[in-house]
């Protein structure tokens, strides 16, 4: 009884907070009405359709033996308290995505991102990676890939492992675009970076040769090392003479982020890679922490009109209207197919009961979207002017800060040259127009949010710190997509010479880390000598792979439901695929076919070409103009095959379905045989 | 296993040495910071052992150093970070 009256409540409290937020049309609304309306649709989501699905649709069994308990070996199958693998793959799923989207999401206007973010996690993002997480742990952990191939077939399974290493290519760049355009020109954050490499470095000592596995106190001795870093970047950008040493151009700051990641891919994981980990996750969980409680005390008011004019395609970040761009933009936070890939990895080796996948499939997504949700009202607090000033890229609004705030103003959004460099003053930096790519404008707005709940001295340490934590994590993505891309080349090459796929043969590793290191970074060159910013062609690029990717994942879900006799259950995976089907589908065309070319890649090179033709160029612009036009026919190319593979994988599984139907033979189900668990080794499992 | 009942019992011989107050502190803070050396994941080498001890009784168990290379090792070799 009391079960239904909090449930009658709980749906109450979520109407009234949707509702208000759709209808608060004319007035600002304040942060806690997103807060609100979000907490109140994940809790219905977990109560009643996580619910309903793991009975009725996943049948999770918690009398079925789990692999962590069936095959329980100590190290990598043990059975793990819930709690604690909800920890370990929430801080494997969250990653920069669902920071950058929404940022980049908020020129529509605060209400289209927020409610596809809610409504993708609730009906899409966390019922993927529940379902996929129960299913691979009722076949001993196999990878999405190996499920592909196992219940769809060959076809299925190449699709998945090519899919991947072409989105890991899009994300290295995109990401390693980010991080360059926060650092360009700013030797604070250049120094505080470039010092969390050593920091890294020697915790990795730390943890290898004198305190072996002493995680916590390597990560204690790593974080405040980093907060020192922060401190004495500031103190560096205040001597004329040492901060010369660190003020890049963009172009220099791409070629150090390749060549970092070439070494960081090449030397050994504990060195480099395993400790970032370790600190970027604990600052990763510490940070969201700490602004979830900074957004409820200071409950800020929103200052991003609920729509803005450019859902009609004219947006300054990126091209394209409301429908379908907003559902790719925001991939992290509402659905990703990324987390397809960990929840049918090292996850359900540690699920210790079956009903778990509830908390840690659907649970973790909904926190991840939760971050999505603070990082969409970090974005919309700020002035729009002031957000505009900072994310658009000269090439859209004027070369000149003069220029850029007569554009700005001139579309409604008053902004003037004095108040940006006030404000650039205020976060020490000399300026903050066009840092294009999302984390400057996520640092500003992080900062007033900090700021005002503690201490608004602080301001510009706040910025850096926000700046140093979002670069430590997109770093250690960086180095771990990379190193997860250079497995799967040499998976592909071992196919056409064996010992090219020995992962541990040194001369392959270094052919495909820089084949690799090589692809993305040839995408970040470009997006870095872009004068439009690049992150306008690299993010979309990156939403249509990752919702493929999360298209293939549903599929082979549902593949396995109708495989499983379950027609009509099928439908909580179908229905989300369909809707990603048909975003990606119309934005995929639209990117390649569109004549605008702000939108489509091939008008957009057709018309560089003839700007550059006729001669009406500037000599900068001339001089990078073939390498642009270049680069957009490949990526119109690239999002061809991105579609292609994707319909692939869709009409495969619709085979599979339709022959299941009509009753026709099938590849056997690669589910493991049902073990009863073991009375005696629940009690070893629980500790 | 016989060095962690060791250490286990010199911590506690050392906590007889403190006062009342701050080994009933002490006790208050064990239960978190349990918790948090399970969610950092330190210890997975304790678990391993104990592990070892009941389903392994006679095989020599790995050092703690080979237990976490091998971890490494295994972490690293799949998707284990997301964007």
């Amino acid at each position: 009884m009391t079960r239904k009256i909090s449930g009658i409540l709980l749906a109450l409290a979520a109407a009234f907070a949707v509702g208000g937020l759709a209808l608060h049309r004319q007035e600002p609304v304040n942060a806690l009405w997103i807060i609100t309306a979000a907490v109140c649709s994940y809790l219905l989501g977990y109560r009643f359709y996580a619910a309903w699905i793991a009975a009725r649709v996943l049948m999770v069994d918690s009398s079925r033996a789990t692999p962590a308990e069936r095959l329980n070996n100590g190290r990598d199958f043990v059975p793990t308290h819930r709690a604690i693998v909800f920890g370990h793959h929430f801080a494997a799923i969250a990653g920069p995505g669902p920071l950058v989207g929404p940022t980049l999401a908020a020129q529509f206007g605060y209400l289209p991102g927020t409610l596809w973010i809610l409504v993708g996690a609730v009906l899409g993002g966390c019922v993927q990676d529940m379902t996929i997480l129960l299913l691979s742990t009722r076949r001993d952990g196999r990878s999405l890939g190996q499920m592909a191939r196992d219940e769809l077939g060959p076809l299925g399974g190449l699709a998945a492992l090519v899919g991947t290493l072409l989105i890991l290519i899009v994300l290295c760049a995109v990401l390693g675009l980010v991080v360059v355009n926060a650092m360009k020109h700013s030797p604070w954050a250049t120094s505080t970076v470039a010092a969390t490499i050593p920091i890294a470095i020697l915790v990795g000592l730390y943890l290898r040769l004198w305190r072996p596995g002493r995680v916590l106190e390597g990560s204690i001795i790593g974080l405040a090392l980093l907060l020192l870093a922060v401190l004495g970047g500031g103190w560096l950008d205040r001597q004329p003479q040492l901060r010369d040493w660190f003020d890049y151009a963009a172009l220099a700051l791409a070629g150090a982020v390749v060549a970092y990641a070439w070494l960081a891919a090449i030397l050994p994981v504990w060195l480099l890679l395993a400790p970032r980990d370790y600190l970027s996750t604990f600052l990763k969980l510490g940070t969201v922490a700490l602004l979830a409680v900074a957004i409820v005390l200071t409950h800020p008011q929103i200052k991003m009109p609920a729509l803005t004019q450019f859902i009609d395609g004219s947006g300054p970040l990126f091209g394209g209207k409301l429908f379908p761009f907003v559902f790719i933009t925001i991939a992290c936070g509402a659905i990703s197919g990324f987390h397809a890939l960990v929840s049918s990895g090292t996850t359900p080796k540690l699920i210790g009961n079956e009903r778990d996948v509830r908390l840690v499939g659907y649970g973790s997504m909904a926190l991840e979207s939760f971050v999505a949700i603070m990082a969409m009202i970090a974005a919309t607090l700020l002035d729009p002017g002031v957000y505009f000033a900072i994310n658009a890229g000269a090439g859209v609004v004027g070369s000149t800060p003069e220029l850029a705030v007569h554009t700005i103003s001139g579309w409604g959004f008053p902004v003037t040259v004095q108040q940006m460099q006030s404000l650039a003053q205020a976060m020490g930096e000399r300026t903050l127009f066009a840092r294009t790519g999302g984390a400057p404008s996520l640092a500003v707005g992080m900062a007033s949010i900090f700021g005002s709940s503690f201490g608004r001295g602080l301001l510009a340490l706040w910025y850096h710190f926000a700046i140093m934590f979002e670069v430590v994590f997109i770093l250690t993505t960086l180095d771990a997509g990379t190193r997860v891309g250079r497995f799967i080349l040499q998976d592909l090459l071992g196919q056409a010479w064996a010992p090219l796929g020995r992962t541990s043969w040194y001369p392959s590793v270094l052919f495909a880390s820089t084949l690799l290191v090589g692809a993305w970074g040839y995408f970040l060159y470009v997006g870095v000598i872009d004068p439009n910013g690049g992150v306008n062609i690299l993010w979309p690029l990156f939403g249509i792979a990752n919702q493929m990717l999360a298209a293939i994942a549903l599929s082979v879900a549902s593949g396995i439901l109708v495989k499983c006799g379950k027609p009509r259950h099928a439908l909580v995976t179908l229905l989300p695929l369909a809707w990603l089907a048909l975003v990606t589908t119309t934005a995929a065309w639209q990117k390649i076919v569109s004549p605008d070319p702000h939108i489509g890649f091939l008008a957009a090179a057709a018309d560089l070409a003839a700007k550059l033709a006729a001669g009406t160029l500037s000599a900068e612009r001339a001089a990078v103009a073939p390498q642009l036009i270049f680069n957009q026919r490949l990526d119109a190319a690239l999002t061809l095959l991105f579609t292609t593979i994707l319909w692939l994988v869709i009409v495969d599984m619709a085979r599979v379905c339709l022959r299941r139907l009509r009753g026709l033979p099938l590849r056997s189900s690669s589910e493991s045989p049902y073990v009863a668990r073991a009375p005696q080794e629940a009690v070893i499992a629980g500790h | 296993m016989q060095r962690v009942q060791t250490a286990m019992r010199r911590a506690q011989t050392a906590m007889r040495w403190l006062p009342a107050t701050t080994r009933k502190l002490a006790r208050q803070l064990a239960g978190p910071w349990r918790g948090l050396r399970a969610l950092a994941g330190e210890d997975a080498y304790e678990r391993y052992l104990r592990h070892a001890a009941t389903q392994h009784p006679g095989e020599p168990p790995l050092t703690r150093r080979d237990f976490w290379r091998d971890a490494e090792r295994r972490k690293w070799d799949g998707v284990s970070r997301c964007c």
